[in-house]
């Protein structure tokens, strides 16, 4: 009888207790790094909604006016580039009128009166995942303009914005979005012949080039990570291409730095960039796609074949 | 109700420890998720028999070559990658331009607002034949075999 009684109330052995302690520590283990990701997930998702929406307000603005706007808008005679971006233009269509009211689009876009506008930060127009490594506005030459992380599609070329000035032909985009003095004028969804589910419109972009430096200014050599502000029609800034590279990662202070990658379209998430096609679906590329492919998708009228399996 | 207060080594808790072990090593295994492999190259760029001071070389991936394109900077005539920053394995064509000079840099907005205010100006910015960039006719195959020391590639470009 006092034997049976010891042994019901035999509690636990040390291994016991050591084995549930380690069950539990895997456990924990498994699931900590699953809530980071799970908090970066969130963050795309939200970057995600970000892109959709631009591009319903983009299909809004081709209803109204039949044709895609253009990268530039507005702006002093002879200077298209000092103007509004793609991004001002559609703020009436993506419920911010007052401040679309507010914007003279004859001015620059770093006059004082226009800055009260240019230097708001529209959440819609920032990627939550996108790190801002410094202030923006902090510079002269930021010209008190809000950042952005988001630029329009102009294809496979790239745009020389000293064309008019160097006696070339007019440039001949080959993007869902041109510019003002394009020699297509500018586009509309009839022209995009590849399809319009072949073929970017919005992509991301990022402060993340360490080794982008300003090279004038009271901040002359100081990094500047990107040359985005969500007003500015600047090729680089609101307007990126495929031609040079995709999500180049810059890593700091190792003297490799190439000018194009600030024109290229590249974010932080991990392992890819995150794009509205023109019909208004969102996709994430990853970073490792075959350049053919890429510049598929980024041309509106390359008649190129492109399954969806190879992105 | 019988509570098992056997010896060690207890059954059941072995197999839990093993269980254990197998789920904690899940995941250590590094997957790269690239289906190409990036090759170190370096090389040496002359334009009329002098190395050419400054500039960019692109590799751009031809059909049957996997991965995105690669730029490199040019400076005074060389370029060179390591594996990590290099192109692809496989058959590039490969676009040579020359870089802006700093008064016409690529982000530079007051210049061109200058440039806007008398528009009759002309400028001269210094750039290669389209041979070599746009329509270029240069290509090169990087393969990893001799990737390792890098391959030098040397392009000998011509202004006429």
């Amino acid at each position: 009888m006092p034997n049976h009684f010891a042994r019901t109330h035999r509690a636990f052995t040390l291994v016991e207790l050591l084995v549930v302690i380690a069950i539990i520590g895997i456990l924990v283990g498994l699931l900590l790094p699953a809530v980071q990701a799970a908090r970066e997930a969130a963050r795309r998702m939200s970057c995600q909604n970000n892109l959709k929406q631009t591009a319903l307000a983009i299909h809004n603005y081709e209803s109204t006016y039949r044709q895609l706007p253009t990268i530039n808008a507005g702006g002093v005679a002879n200077s298209n580039l000092s103007g509004a971006s793609l991004f001002a233009t559609i703020l009436p269509l993506i419920e911010r009128a007052s401040e679309f009211e507010l914007y003279d689009f004859d001015l620059d876009n770093t006059h004082p009166q226009n800055v009260l506008v240019a230097g708001q930060r529209l959440p819609f127009y920032l990627c939550p995942s996108a790190s801002l490594r410094r202030q923006v506005p902090s510079c002269a030459i930021d010209g008190g303009r809000a950042p952005g992380t988001y630029a329009a599609s102009i294809g496979s070329l790239d745009y020389s914005q000293y064309w008019a000035f160097m006696g070339q032909p007019r440039p001949n985009l080959n993007g869902a979005f041109v510019y003002s003095d394009d020699a297509a004028g500018r586009t509309g969804l009839r022209d995009v012949t590849d399809g319009t589910s072949n073929t970017l419109m919005i992509g991301e972009t990022a402060y993340n080039l360490p080794d982008y430096r300003f090279t004038s200014g009271e901040c002359a050599g100081q990094s500047r990570f990107s040359f985005t502000y969500w007003v500015n029609p600047f090729p680089g800034s609101t307007a990126a291409t495929t031609q040079h590279a995709f999500n180049p990662r810059d890593i700091a202070d190792d003297g490799v730095f190439v000018a194009g990658w600030v024109r290229s379209f590249r974010s932080d998430h991990p392992g890819g960039v995150q794009f509205s096609f023109v019909d208004g679906s969102v996709h994430f590329l990853a970073e490792t796609i075959d350049a053919l492919v890429l510049d598929a998708l980024a041309t509106r009228n390359g008649g190129e074949v492109v399954s969806h399996e190879s992105f | 109700m019988k509570v098992f207060s056997g010896p060690w080594p207890l059954p059941g808790s072995r197999s839990l420890i093993v269980f254990g072990s197998v789920l904690a090593l899940v995941g250590c295994g590094h997957r790269s998720n690239e289906s190409f492999t990036r090759v170190a190259v370096e090389g040496v760029v002359d334009l009329d028999g002098q190395p050419l001071e400054d500039g960019w070389i692109r590799f751009v991936p031809q059909a049957g070559t996997a991965g995105p394109k690669t730029t490199l900077r040019i400076e005074q005539g060389r370029f060179a990658a390591t594996a990590r920053m290099g192109p692809p394995e496989g058959t590039h064509r490969v676009e040579i331009v020359r870089a802006d000079p700093p008064e016409f840099a690529h982000d530079d907005e007051a210049v061109i607002a200058q440039l806007a205010a008398q528009p009759r100006r002309r400028i001269k910015l210094p750039e290669l034949p389209e041979r070599y960039n746009r329509r270029s006719e240069l290509s090169v195959t990087v393969d990893k075999a001799t990737g390792n020391p890098p391959q030098e590639v040397v392009f000998s470009l011509q202004t006429k």
